[in-house]
Parts: C-alpha cells; structure tokens; sequence
C-alpha cells in the first residue's frame, strides 16, 4: 500500500488556505513541496479547486429562503391531502370490487329464473343461455348461500369502513 | 350510528389536510438561517458534481425539502450540514442513475486565440477549463469527495457522512482522487503548452 500520508500536508494545507503559498511560508517547507510527490499534487489540486471555488461563487445565485420555505410547506400540504384521500380510495376499489362480484352473483341466481320467464322467446333465449352453458339448479342453490353472504357482508362492511376511515382522518 | 359520506366530504377532508400547517422537524427562522448559512455551498457542490448549473437549481429544493421532512433531531449544525449533503449527493445519483447522463466535456481552448487576449486573463479562462475538463474525467465520488475537501473544507468525518463511507477510509479514497486529479491537470497543462508553442510559431 503507497504511502498516503505527508507529516507536513497539514502546514501546506494551512499555509494554501490562508493564502501563504508560495511567496509568505517558509523556504524549508518550500523545499520539502518540490521532494515530496504528495504535497506536490496537494498544491496542484488544491490550487486549481481554490481558484474554481472563488469564480463559482461569485456567480451563485439561490432562491430566497423563504421561496424554499414556502415551496416546501405548498408540497408537504399537497402530500398530506393525497395521504388523506388514499384511504378513501381504497375503500372505494373494494367496495367496486366487491360490487362486481355481487352482480355476477346475482346473475347466476337468476339464470333459472330469467330462462323460465323467457320461455316464450325460446329461440332468443336459446341462443343466448346455450352458449353460456349455464350451471344447472343445484349448482345455483349451492352458490347462493355464499353468494348471499358475500352481498350482505358488502352492504354492511363498506359503510362502516367508509365511517371509520373517515373518522380517523 | 353510521352517518354518509358524500364527495363533499371526501373534498372537505383534503381542503382540511392542505389548510393544516404542515409540521416540519425544523421551524421557519431555524430553517432561514440554516439556509442562509449551507444554500450557497450546496449549490455550488450540486452544480459542480453534476457538471449542470440546471441540475444543481432543480436539485437544491429537493434536497432541502427532503432534509425538512426528515423526523430527526441532530446532534449538532455539522450533523445536519453533512445529512444534507448526503441527500444532496444521493439526488445526483439517482439522477444519474435514471438518466445516464455524463459531465458534458468542454470544447478544447483555442489556442491561437487565447495568445492575443491579455496573458493573465488567457491563463486563468485556461486553468479553470483545464480543472473543468479534468474534474469530469473523474468519478462523481472522486469529484465529490475532492470538492467537500479542499474547495468547502468540510472534516472528513463530515466527508464520511455525507459520501457514505467509513472515516478511516476518507484519507486513502481523497490520496487516489487527489492523484489522479494532479495528473491529468499536469497532462493538460503540456498539452496547452505544446498548443501554445505551436501558435506562437
């Protein structure tokens, strides 16, 4: 491992930040600077940077403090108004969900019913519950019950969320 | 029991939210005169990172509106100098990440031209385009870390903050980025020599 370290980087670091280099520090340190590579690369970069840093700042123009301030305070308002409706957003989607699920069911219920009433139209009716290959009765009678659960647990969840969810915000 | 919620509600709820004040970890006037004391350097630190003057405005915002929505107290000014930084360092990261962008390189310094401007106004354009093109030949890490450094001064426990490295480790990562930065300005600078020489024949 190279050696990274001068003993003397320190005083030439110092006498470069106060502006000392090279005219106003020593002649000793001056000659340690011209033996030794890593203080030479110190005067080189440090140097280059110094010189850089004293032209970029003389051309830097920030916002006001209170622009930032207040862009700041404008953006977290805006995020706590999102945070707020997320929920209800939620709830909202589910109980959409929740609502297509229940029209499907109610559509299988009344299959049986809807080709009875129908009869008459057979033809039509035909068409239309033939390629379907609808469930038989039994089938249906044993889908209800969840079907019905799933519909009232709907109907009474979704407003409560909705409530609570409310109500916490 | 239950009581229906309607749209208006639902806007009643965000206009309350959006009308609340919004709780920052720092108030205004600390906040002012934090920014007073970092805004410049920061600025200067984004933009020379970056090697983009645009991506340093955008960015200053973002950096200190992150700092302020960060739930944390600091142990001292220097702490939160180098949290800051570090977000700072963390943006033009990600923004390189997502963009791929690279330090644009400059236009090589007419030589011929620059001869018959006056000497020392021709040398200092040439050295800060020497040091410009040399810095983006560099990592962002070495930039960042040569800049923290030497141009803002900062500790290197500060350094070690804000780049995300150990302490121990800043000495050695500042030696190799010092080292290559040395040689490539030495590189350029017989290279401009040469240019020079050949335009003043």
């Amino acid at each position: 491992m190279p050696n990274v370290e001068c003993p003397r980087e320190q005083d030439l670091l110092d006498a470069l930040t106060a502006g000392r280099w090279p005219e106003r520090c020593e002649a000793e340190l001056r000659a340690h600077v011209d033996g030794c590579a890593i203080c030479t690369d110190l005067v080189e970069v440090v140097g280059a940077l110094f010189d850089a840093r004293d032209v970029v700042y003389a051309d830097v123009a920030v916002p006001a403090s209170g622009t930032v301030w207040w862009r700041a305070q404008i953006r977290a308002r805006r995020e706590a108004s999102l945070r707020a409706a997320r929920p209800m957003t939620v709830v909202q989607a589910v109980a959409a969900c929740l609502g297509l699920v229940a029209v499907i069911g109610l559509y299988f219920l009344a299959a049986p019913w809807l080709s009875d009433s129908f009869a008459p139209l057979s033809g039509l009716m035909t068409f239309r519950f033939d390629g379907l290959t609808l469930p038989g009765i039994d089938a249906v009678k044993q889908w209800a019950w969840p079907i019905a659960v799933i519909l009232g647990t709907w109907l009474i969840v979704t407003p409560i969320a909705i409530y609570l969810t409310a109500g916490k915000e | 029991m239950f009581r229906d919620v309607t749209l208006s509600d639902v806007e009643r709820l965000q206009a309350q939210a959006e009308d609340a004040e919004v709780a920052f970890e720092m108030d205004e006037d600390s906040f002012r005169a934090f920014y007073e004391r970092t805004a410049r350097p920061l600025w200067v630190y984004l933009s020379r990172i970056s090697g983009d003057r645009q991506v340093a405005d955008d960015l200053l915002q973002e950096a200190y509106y992150r700092l302020l929505r960060v739930r944390q107290s600091w142990e001292s000014e220097s702490h939160r100098r180098a949290y800051l930084f570090r977000i700072a360092t963390n943006l033009v990261r990600d923004r390189y990440r997502r963009s791929h962008f690279e330090p644009v390189a400059l236009p090589e310094p007419d030589s011929a031209s620059m001869a018959s401007r006056e000497e020392s106004v021709a040398d200092a354009m040439v050295r800060r385009t020497d040091l410009q093109r040399a810095m983006a030949r560099l990592k962002p890490r070495e930039r960042a870390l040569l800049w923290l450094a030497y141009a803002q001064e900062h500790p290197h426990s500060e350094i070690a903050v804000t780049l995300g490295v150990r302490t121990g480790s800043v000495k050695l990562l500042l030696f190799r980025a010092r080292r290559r930065l040395a040689q490539i300005l030495r590189s350029s600078k017989i290279r401009t020599a040469e240019g020079r020489h050949r335009a003043q024949r």
